[in-house]
């Protein structure tokens, strides 16, 4: 007889863990002992098996079963006791932390800042770069077309065409769908309460072109965008919940929009805002919305106005090049005339944007300064991670003795570091949630402070709770590792006879973070010095008149009024705000701050204008207080006169203007023509000013001229300038009140102080200011306690060592220097890191700065005189702890 | 007395085994010995059945094993009770003789003093 099929079993040799072999071990052990005692008791071998295997039952039957039934145990017991040594070693984290609280504290809030900044700029660069506006359907076919073309010696991409270039894009058969939509800012209601909306016009194909959905009532469509049509009008969200309470009954009454009645037929979507991210408050149908509020379908009637934007929308099976190529064959054939008379470039191309902005040339400017701001953010994060790394470190170094204890009981060191890391961890997820705070508070401030246009409502809180979790993660990972690693590392032996003594690897390491911490916040103090400088200097950017005395104000009259009618209306204007105390001067003019006109001119003595890059020269139509209302000053000559508003043909010119036109000559007295006429009359020059800027810090000086507006007939005023002495601010509400008291027929009055004007052109500098000034602080105090940290724990280290030095007579000063040496010696090395670094990167950061070299030499210099003089601010008192050792306590620590 | 071999009632034998393993740990041939011996071999278990049952019992957690030495110096499986795998046999005896009581009652005394 063959042996019995489980003695083949019996054989293998046992294997802890593998539960079919443990189960075979376990029934071959039953069925050999029954077999045993039976054959004691007299039983044959062969009876004895065969009575074992009776008893035992269906053998393949229940072994089947209990198989199944240890692999169901396995399984769980897999599971839970991973959890419970998971949790068990989380717990005994959280037992560490709450033991230290101070240690917790610090690396707690270390990450929370490091972390947090990084949240809340992930916040700003993902709905800035990296997502599409909110409510797009399938937002990769859809794109923004643009022309790019030679404009005066240049080449300038623009989206703003003609009605007609839209039409022309519609024949393009690639494209679905084509829409235009132009945003502008429109007065909503009347009286004291008007106020300026966003308002945007869109053709009815937008919404659909879009795959927009309306929130409530409907979205506009084709019988409601023909230029004959009944006004309506779709709320944006916020509007909507701002003004109307977000009430349902808001469908069907009238709101009015620049003097307009429209009927409300819907609201949009939460965060809608088209192709772009800017807050939308309105949407109007283009064609009637439009002629209603310029009185007329002008724009609709010449390529020579450039107000539409154009969107359109890829067919499915579209090739995106040959699309493009259609376009621009169609613009350019309807600008056929143009070209033959050379007014056109004939090499015009028509583009396509994506919504999702690319980096790159692409990259709007308030995106290339989210990405900054980010990659700031990540150093700091950097140095949080360092400085974290270091505390553990130090922590774990005091722990040796614990860890050899553990590691000689049999404890694997691989565990340890699971320990260590899972400390950390644990840590920076903390770090995290406070960091979540930290973002959603700083965020919201940093966004609406930098972003105050943008419509945030369509960010993703759900994207930066994953990029938190995430970012906290790899923190507590980066920073957990060197210890733990080190911490596996050390030699049982020598940690347990030695008790607390660093081992090389260590202090070099340590010496490292610290020395790097130098170098980032170095880098980082000298971009704050470069900002601070381009912020200094473009606040003294002198612009020519008195930016801070100076109201800018607009009117919006409740009939539309032109010409002679429109002067009247402005010169009681300006004549009322003369009156209110405190003005200094008023002026109307055709050209606010940021207008610019030219028109054809020619001067006594030249065949023709010399062109220049900047372009012009452009002209001023401005009443006779105009000079005194702005601060511009007159050098030569004289400016306007009371006798010139009765239609004297007189010019003042700026001083670049007369250089180009006569250089080395006097120009008073010569002539200006305007226009081909050549019978047309001269415009005597009779004075000559400073320089003023038109519409901009950055802007290359170009020739200007300032003629009296009661010259010509046909020119608008379109804005009064008041210059105030004291605070403009304080004098804005004087100036609204005196202007609706004095003007019956006014609808909507607009005092902006001109600081508040140029304000966004020192968002960008600002912006960087701030983030560079305060992480540059950040890091400046967390590189100066680390190298504190760094230097007590090794005095600590060193007593033995200094106190038999002292002890041998070495000075305190000595031991003073020695010390202070350390610390410098690090920060400096790091310093000179940082310096490098920071030259290195200099060119990248040119573009953003104003009037101030990448490379300042006093910038660099200033940053590194800070850290040095922290560090040694941070070695004073380890060195002072140095020296207070006591020569024979030292002897005495171990 | 009849001494043929009973039918296990359904639910008893994790019951016995629990008994088998109260106050010291033994591998399954002890524990199916054991169950033999004090029921004078009037219960019929299949030794798989009784191997089906410690096995169950321990992945709820009623019991736990351990491999050690045998008397003959090899290696066995060693059950022993959890914590709760006593409090479990603490209940289950108490309702068992709760139960036994109340079917003796019914069926007359005699029986339950034969018992006694």
């Amino acid at each position: 007889m063959s042996a019995p099929r489980w003695r083949r079993f019996f054989r293998i040799a046992p294997f802890r863990g593998d539960a079919a072999r443990d189960l075979d071990e376990e029934l071959d052990f039953h069925l050999q002992r029954t077999v045993e005692v039976l054959v004691g008791r007299g039983w044959s071998e062969a009876d004895a098996q065969r009575e074992a295997r009776r008893r035992f039952g269906e053998f393949a039957r229940y072994r089947g079963e209990l198989e199944r039934i240890d692999r169901g145990r396995m399984r769980m017991n897999g599971w839970t006791m991973w959890f419970s040594d998971r949790w068990a070693d989380v717990r005994l984290s959280l037992r560490g932390m709450v033991r230290q609280p101070g240690f917790t504290a610090a690396v707690v809030v270390t990450f929370a800042l490091g972390i947090g900044a990084n949240a809340a700029l992930f916040g700003i660069v993902d709905r800035l770069l990296l997502r599409p506006p909110a409510h797009v359907v399938d937002a990769d076919a859809v794109v923004k077309l643009q022309v790019r073309r030679a404009f005066l010696g240049r080449t300038i991409t623009t989206d703003a065409l003609a009605w007609d270039d839209l039409q022309d894009f519609q024949q393009v058969a690639d494209f679905e769908t084509v829409a235009g939509y132009s945003g502008f800012s429109l007065t909503l209601g009347e009286g004291e309460t008007a106020r300026r909306i966003r308002a945007t016009y869109a053709t009815h194909g937008f919404f659909p072109l879009l795959g927009v959905q309306a929130q409530l009532g409907r979205l506009y469509g084709p019988d409601d965008d023909r230029f004959d049509a009944p006004l309506v009008a779709v709320l944006g969200h916020d509007l909507w919940k701002s003004q109307f309470g977000g009430s349902p009954s808001v469908l069907g009454t009238t709101v009015r929009v620049a003097g307009s009645p429209y009927t409300v037929i819907g609201v949009a979507p939460k965060g809608f805002t088209g192709v772009d991210l800017e807050r939308v408050d309105v949407w109007l149908p283009m064609r009637p919305a439009k002629v209603a509020t310029d009185g007329s379908d002008e724009w609709f009637s010449s390529r020579g106005y450039n107000f539409v934007r154009a969107v359109a929308r890829l067919s499915p099976d579209a090739v995106r090049t040959r699309a493009l190529e259609q376009a621009t064959a169609l613009h350019r054939a309807g600008y056929e005339e143009e070209i033959a008379q050379d007014r056109y470039d004939a090499n015009a191309t028509v583009i396509a944007k994506p919504l999702v902005a690319r980096l790159g040339e692409d990259t709007p400017p308030e995106g290339r300064v989210a990405l900054w701001i980010a990659g700031v953010s990540a150093l700091v994060l950097l140095i949080a991670c360092a400085n974290v790394a270091n505390l553990m470190l130090a922590r774990s170094l005091r722990q040796r003795r614990e860890s050899a204890v553990r590691l000689a009981l049999g404890i694997s060191p691989w565990r340890l570091v699971e320990q260590r890391v899972l400390d950390t961890l644990v840590l920076a997820l903390a770090g995290g949630a406070a960091g979540l705070a930290v973002a959603f508070v700083g965020g919201g401030v940093l966004r609406t402070r930098i972003l105050p246009d943008i419509d945030w409502s369509g960010s993703s809180d759900l994207r930066v709770l994953g990029f938190t979790l995430a970012v906290s993660a790899v923190a507590g990972l980066t920073a957990g590792a060197a210890p733990a690693v080190l911490a596996a590392r050390q030699r049982l032996s020598s940690a347990i006879s030695h008790g607390a003594r660093t081992s090389g690897a260590g202090a070099r390491v340590r010496g490292l973070l610290t020395l790097g911490q130098a170098s980032l916040a170095t880098i980082l103090l000298v971009g704050a010095g470069l900002f601070i400088r381009s912020m200094e200097a473009a606040r003294s950017t002198d612009l020519g008149f008195d930016v801070d005395h100076i109201l800018a104000v607009d009117l919006e009259s409740s009939s539309p009024m032109k010409g002679q009618e429109l002067k009247e209306f402005y010169v009681r204007a300006s004549e009322a705000l003369e009156r209110v105390p405190g003005v200094r001067a008023a002026a109307a003019t055709n050209s606010p701050f940021g207008w610019s006109w030219s028109t054809r001119l020619r001067a006594e003595g030249l065949d023709s204008i010399p062109r220049t890059p900047e372009g012009g020269p452009y002209y001023h139509r401005v009443t006779q207080d105009y000079f005194e209302a702005t601060g511009l000053r007159v050098v030569r000559g004289r400016g306007l006169e009371p006798a010139d508003a009765s239609g004297a043909q007189v010019a003042v010119l700026n001083q670049t203007m007369a250089d180009l036109l006569w250089p080395g000559q006097d120009p008073l007295g010569r002539c200006l023509y305007e226009g081909d006429d050549a019978d047309a009359a001269c415009i005597q020059v009779v004075g000559v000013t400073a320089y003023a800027h038109r519409g901009g810090l950055r802007e290359a000086e170009s020739a200007q001229y300032y003629l009296p507006m009661a010259m010509d007939a046909g020119v608008d005023p379109r804005g009064l300038v008041v210059r105030v002495e004291g605070d403009p601010e304080e004098m804005q509400g004087p100036v609204v009140k005196a202007l609706l008291a004095a003007l019956p027929s006014v609808r909507l009055v607009r005092a902006r102080t001109m600081r508040d004007l140029l304000d966004p052109e020192f968002r960008g500098w600002r912006l960087g200011m701030t983030v560079f000034t305060l992480f540059g602080i950040l890091a400046l105090v967390v590189a100066g306690v680390g190298l504190y940290s760094l230097l007590s724990f090794d005095v600590a280290e060193r007593r033995r060592e200094i106190g038999i030095r002292m002890a041998l007579g070495s000075s305190t000063e000595r031991i003073h220097a020695q010390v202070l040496t350390r610390a410098l010696g690090l920060a400096g090395v790091g310093v000179a890191a940082g310096l490098v670094a920071a030259y290195l990167l200099a060119p990248r950061t040119a573009e953003v700065l104003y009037q101030v070299s990448p490379r300042d030499p006093a910038i660099f210099g200033i940053a590194a005189a800070v850290l040095l003089v922290a560090a040694a601010a941070a070695g004073v008192l380890p060195a002072r702890r140095a020296t207070r050792v006591h020569p024979t306590e030292a002897l005495r620590t171990e | 007395m009849d001494s043929s071999p009973l039918p296990l009632l359904p639910g008893t034998l994790d019951v016995l085994v629990l008994a088998a393993l109260q106050g010291e740990p033994r591998h399954g041939y002890d524990v199916a010995d054991w169950i033999r011996v004090r029921s004078a071999e009037t219960l019929q278990i299949d030794d798989g059945a009784l191997y089906t049952s410690l096995h169950r019992l321990e992945k709820r957690g009623l019991l736990a094993a351990e491999w050690g030495m045998s008397d003959s110096n090899r290696r066995a499986k060693y059950y022993h009770l959890t914590p709760e795998g006593v409090r479990r046999l603490a209940d289950e005896t108490r309702s068992w003789g709760r139960y036994a009581s109340a079917v003796f009652r019914v069926l007359g005394t005699g029986m339950e003093a034969e018992l006694g």
